[in-house]
């Protein structure tokens, strides 16, 4: 008598995972039979077959019952059956009812089932983790750092050196620069008329539109605020397709209409300024004591120039019209769509031939693309960091590869006892896949939390400084592309070597086979390869950063040819209005030196306009030397003027070099008497060989004689070519704004305020800003290059750590796993130094691999940092040596400790583990 | 079996297949002989339509099935009823009784 299989269609209530799976006997057998050889995927297809054959097989036996009993009744046996067929009704359409019937009632059982696995599985994995808190805090917080720290600061990175312009097409849109080679001026700005020019030629612009920086005092509501703007040319919104928030944009018109004296507001100064007042339009702002009517605000995301708040249309004046020389204006451009960048090229140098022929003057016009203008030169330091991101990422994984390798070593038992209960593999797998899983998901949420963390606070330590961390949101982009890989190699690590226990057989394994030799040979193997890569990785990243911190260095020492010190500097800008001739400007400067003279610890203090690393850009325009006029052919003279005070070189450490410096005869006296100094790179460009004391330049207003040479300085940036610089006495032109130079041996802090206080009590109407020590100005100027040094050791740092974990948790595993050799070794004599020294010597042995590895990869790769290198070589040896001993000693001290561990089991011990 | 057998009302097949297995497991003849003898003939479930509702109960877990042995000896499909089918017979018999009880009534005379 057959007893009834085990029903297949019951459900399980209880779900537990060794339960067998009981899709019919013969199934069950064979499962158990082959240590779990189930096929999920062909099993679905089976069972439509299987469900298929017992429809039929019961409507069958109901056909056969209902025609014994017609032929019971008396009826032939052929007509039974086809009476029988008849009565049943449709049995087509009842087959396939049934069938699917029963497949819906699989499925969901099916269903149930994995559902309820799932959740065991999930509450397994959590217990499990719970139990082994060092390896989980070590695997999460990996992940967490690979995926966070690195998106954290690469999106930083990004956004603050990057800074995209919000407008459709940005890659049609240019900046226009010329060179005057002759003059040695390369890569400046063009001039108004130049701008008009080049925004005729309709055939290859869209659109042509230009700015200049400016900056005027805003009063009306509280204190006087100094804001930042730009005063625009042509149609600069239009090139970049802006639309207004409120109101109406001013156009090119403007500029040449009459209507100049109105304002658009940008979207950060109508909150700021006007508390965000919608009635704003119409209204007007006191903008130097002149009102100015607001026509419109721009819309949130337009930022462009980043600071500007206020825009005003450049008046062109007919004069302003003829003067080529004043190269203020920065010109972008909409290219037309059918233009390419080398027609451009060639259109530009045509145009500029025009020029040169007219106006007889050499120039040379050429357009760079707008992002690469803006982010250029960081374009290579971007792909480093870039580039460092991805180490890190590949050592993070790496190390959560080992972590989930030597785990899953320790479970080769329970895995093959699963399996040999009957659990089939698909069924393991999901365990592993959800264990793996549930540990990546942690690390991924930690990692998230990590890397918004990571932003607030760098945001916070950089608020002083002048980035703009506040709109700084985490990058998707990199931030999936992180999770992405290291949740793939969480879980494929954790599920691969788990699945490859499967298939060893049983019985080797319940015998406590466990360290067959191949695979634990290929395990070893492979965590060694992996600490290697580790290594290797660290090691290159490391070496960047060294070098680019060394670089940092050299770049600071670098001269800039004052001496910055403790000088303080503060702008003040005075109202036009109010101050509208140059005694009363005198006036004001001079009350406010000598109150700030007066006060003890002052030690110089002057004025001086456009001061080396502040915002003000100075101004440039050609001059002519008295008594040596250009001649026909010769290119014009050019160079920068500034406007300082008397004491003003002494103040800034400056040197004089001839001459001598203002004194009070020279601008107390009539204006014929100008007087103006010239700074080293002035003399010898103009002055070749000769002594340009007494001579006398004319820098568009009179002629004044040059009575003193003092040393060129860096205007802008440190290590840049000198440009040539001739300074004129505040008292004998024009000085609306200025700033105040004081160096003291008082705190910087106080004399800030000190500054403060004097201007206020000359004249409270006029703004203090931008109070700084000259040191600090200098260390500004580099705050970008700085700011990837930072994010760059970070990642080594990040990546050294790393790596020392892993180096740490192999060598751990390892020796663990030799605990009896270790024990033998010993109780044959070895002392605990030697067997310490075995474990070291093989584990650095293993260092040094990664390191050999590493600094070829690192002499090869850093030859692509050469562009962003200043004053060190790619081979630069003080890093490469420091960076090796670094490493050397971090795996030194990773290998010692546990080797110390292992030796100091008893021998007993060791030889009774397994 | 002189009157042909009455059509079924609609939806009072599941009830008539759940209170046939009320008296115990019994494969799709069984219950289709069971409901016609019960019935004196008045009731005729055609085969088709007891098999889909069959197995339309088993996917909605009101009775169960399993492969057994019938009395000559042949694999047959054993269905039973459930706790929740079970239920579900005893809350659908007290509507129907209730709602024979209430068409009586008002019919009572006629």
């Amino acid at each position: 008598m057959l007893k009834p299989c085990p029903p297949y269609s019951r459900g399980h209530k209880d779900g537990g995972s060794l339960r067998p799976q009981n899709d019919g006997c013969d199934e069950w057998i064979r499962n158990l039979q082959n240590g779990g050889r189930e096929r999920p995927f062909w099993y679905i297809r089976r069972r439509h077959e299987q469900v298929q054959a017992e429809v039929d097989e019961e409507l069958r036996v109901h056909l056969e019952m209902r025609t014994e009993e017609l032929v019971a009744a008396g009826i032939p046996r052929d007509d039974a059956r086809a009476e029988a067929l008849r009565q049943f009704g449709d049995l087509e359409y009842t087959r396939r009812y049934c069938r699917e019937q029963d497949t819906r009632k699989e499925t969901q059982m099916h269903w149930r089932l994995r559902i309820g696995e799932l959740r065991q599985d999930l509450r397994d994995s959590l217990r499990k983790l719970r139990r082994s808190p060092g390896f989980t805090a070590v695997a999460v917080l990996t992940l967490a750092f690979g995926i966070g720290a690195n998106s954290a600061i690469f999106s930083i990175i990004n956004s603050v050196l990057v800074r995209p312009v919000a407008t459709p097409e940005p890659e049609r849109l240019v900046i226009i620069r010329e060179d005057l080679p002759g003059l040695n001026l390369l890569n400046t700005e063009l001039s108004p008329p130049e701008v008009i020019d080049l925004a005729a030629r309709s055939d290859i612009f869209e659109t042509v539109g230009a700015y200049r920086p400016s900056a005027w005092n805003l009063t009306g509501s509280g204190a006087p605020v100094r804001v930042d703007g730009a005063i625009t040319l042509g149609d600069f919104f239009e090139v970049f397709r802006v639309r207004p928030h409120l109101g109406r944009l001013y156009t090119a018109e403007n500029s040449t209409n009459g209507q100049h004296q109105i304002v658009v507001l940008s979207y950060g100064a109508w909150q700021q300024h006007t508390d965000s007042d919608p009635s704003i339009i119409g209204r007007t702002l006191q903008l130097d004591g002149q009102a100015r009517e607001v026509v419109g605000v721009l819309p949130r995301d337009f930022q462009y120039p980043r600071n500007a708040q206020i825009y005003q249309p450049f008046n062109l004046t007919p004069q302003a019209r003829q003067r080529r020389g004043t190269l203020i204006m920065i010109t972008v451009a909409r290219l037309r769509a059918e233009v390419t960048h080398a027609q451009l090229a060639g259109q530009l140098e045509a145009e500029a031939a025009r020029w040169n022929e007219q106006f007889k003057y050499r120039k040379v016009l050429y357009a760079v693309a707008l992002a690469e203008y803006h982010a250029g030169r960081l374009r290579a330091v971007l792909l480093v960091l870039m580039g460092a991101v991805v180490f890190v990422l590949l050592i993070a994984c790496a190390n959560v590869a080992n972590l989930q390798l030597v785990r899953a070593a320790g479970r080769t038992r329970e895995v093959a006892v699963r399996a040999a209960l009957g659990a089939g593999r698909g069924r393991i797998v999901r365990q592993l896949l959800v264990e793996s899983s549930v540990l990546a998901i942690l690390g991924g949420a930690v990692g998230l939390w990590l890397g918004a963390f990571t932003i607030k606070l760098l945001a916070r330590w950089d608020s002083a400084q002048q980035h703009a961390f506040d709109s700084v949101r985490l990058d998707g982009t990199v931030l999936g592309f992180t999770a992405l890989v290291s949740i793939v190699a969480a879980v494929a690590f954790g599920v691969l070597p788990a699945l490859r226990a499967t298939r060893v057989e049983l019985q080797r394994v319940l015998r406590d086979e466990s360290r067959g030799a191949a695979g634990s040979l290929g395990r070893s193997r492979l965590l060694r390869g992996s600490v290697v890569v580790q290594i290797a990785l660290a090691l290159v990243l490391l070496v960047g950063s060294g070098l680019m911190i060394r670089s940092l260095e050299r770049l600071l020492e670098s001269e800039v040819g004052f001496a910055p010190g403790e000088a303080v500097a503060a702008q003040v800008a005075l109202p036009a209005s109010k101050y509208n001739t140059v005694p009363k400007q005198t006036a004001f400067y001079n009350a406010v030196l000598e109150r700030l003279r007066a006060m003890p610890g002052v030690t110089t203090t002057s004025v001086g306009w456009a001061l080396p690393f502040s915002d003000q850009i100075g101004d440039s325009s050609t001059f002519e030397v008295v008594g040596r006029p250009v001649k026909s052919g010769e290119p014009e003279r050019h160079a920068e003027y500034r406007v300082v005070g008397s004491d003003y070189f002494r103040a800034m450490g400056i040197p004089l070099l001839r001459g001598r410096t203002f004194e009070a005869s020279d601008y107390l006296q009539s204006p014929s008497g100008h007087v103006v100094l010239i700074d080293e790179y002035f003399a010898t460009q103009f002055f070749p060989g000769e002594d340009p004391l007494g001579r006398q330049i004319q820098h568009g207003r009179g002629p004044a004689t040059i009575i003193g040479v003092v040393g060129s300085v860096a205007q802008r940036q440190i290590g840049e070519p000198r440009k040539a610089v001739s300074y004129y006495h505040f008292q004998q032109t024009w000085s609306g704004w200025m700033a105040i130079v004081v160096r003291s041996s008082i705190d910087a802090a106080v004399v800030g305020s000190l500054i403060r206080t004097s201007v206020r009590e000359v004249d409270s109407e006029v703004p203090v800003y931008d109070i700084a020590t000259m040191e600090q100005r200098v260390q500004r100027s580099v705050g970008d290059r700085r700011l990837a040094v930072m994010a760059l050791s970070g990642f080594a740092g990040l990546s050294l750590l790393l790596a020392m974990l892993g180096v740490y948790g192999v060598v751990g595993y390892t020796t663990k796993r030799r605990t009896q050799e270790i024990g033998i070794r010993m109780a044959l004599g070895a002392s605990a130094g030697e067997v310490v020294r075995m474990v070291v010597r093989e584990g650095m042995l293993v260092a040094g691999l990664g390191i050999l590895i590493g600094l070829g990869a690192a002499l090869v790769l850093t030859r692509l940092m050469a562009g962003i290198l200043f004053g060190v070589g790619a081979h630069d040896p003080v890093t490469y040596i420091v960076v090796t001993s670094l490493i050397v000693a971090v795996t030194l001290l990773s290998t010692i400790v546990p080797a110390r561990h292992a030796a100091h089991v008893e021998p007993v011990l060791a030889l009774r583990s397994e | 079996m002189a009157r042909a057998p009455l059509q079924l009302l609609q939806g009072s097949l599941d009830l008539l297949v759940l209170g046939a297995l009320a008296f115990g497991p019994a494969h799709g003849y069984g219950v289709a002989t069971h409901v016609r003898e019960r019935s004196e003939g008045a009731l005729a479930i055609e085969d088709a339509a007891l098999y889909q509702a069959l197995h339309r109960l088993e996917r909605k877990g009101l009775v169960s099935a399993e492969w057994g042995l019938s009395e000559n000896n042949r694999r047959a499909r054993y269905y039973a009823l459930t706790g929740d089918g079970r239920k579900r017979l005893r809350e659908e018999a007290a509507i129907w009784r209730r709602y024979a009880q209430a068409v009586s009534a008002v019919l009572e005379g006629t």
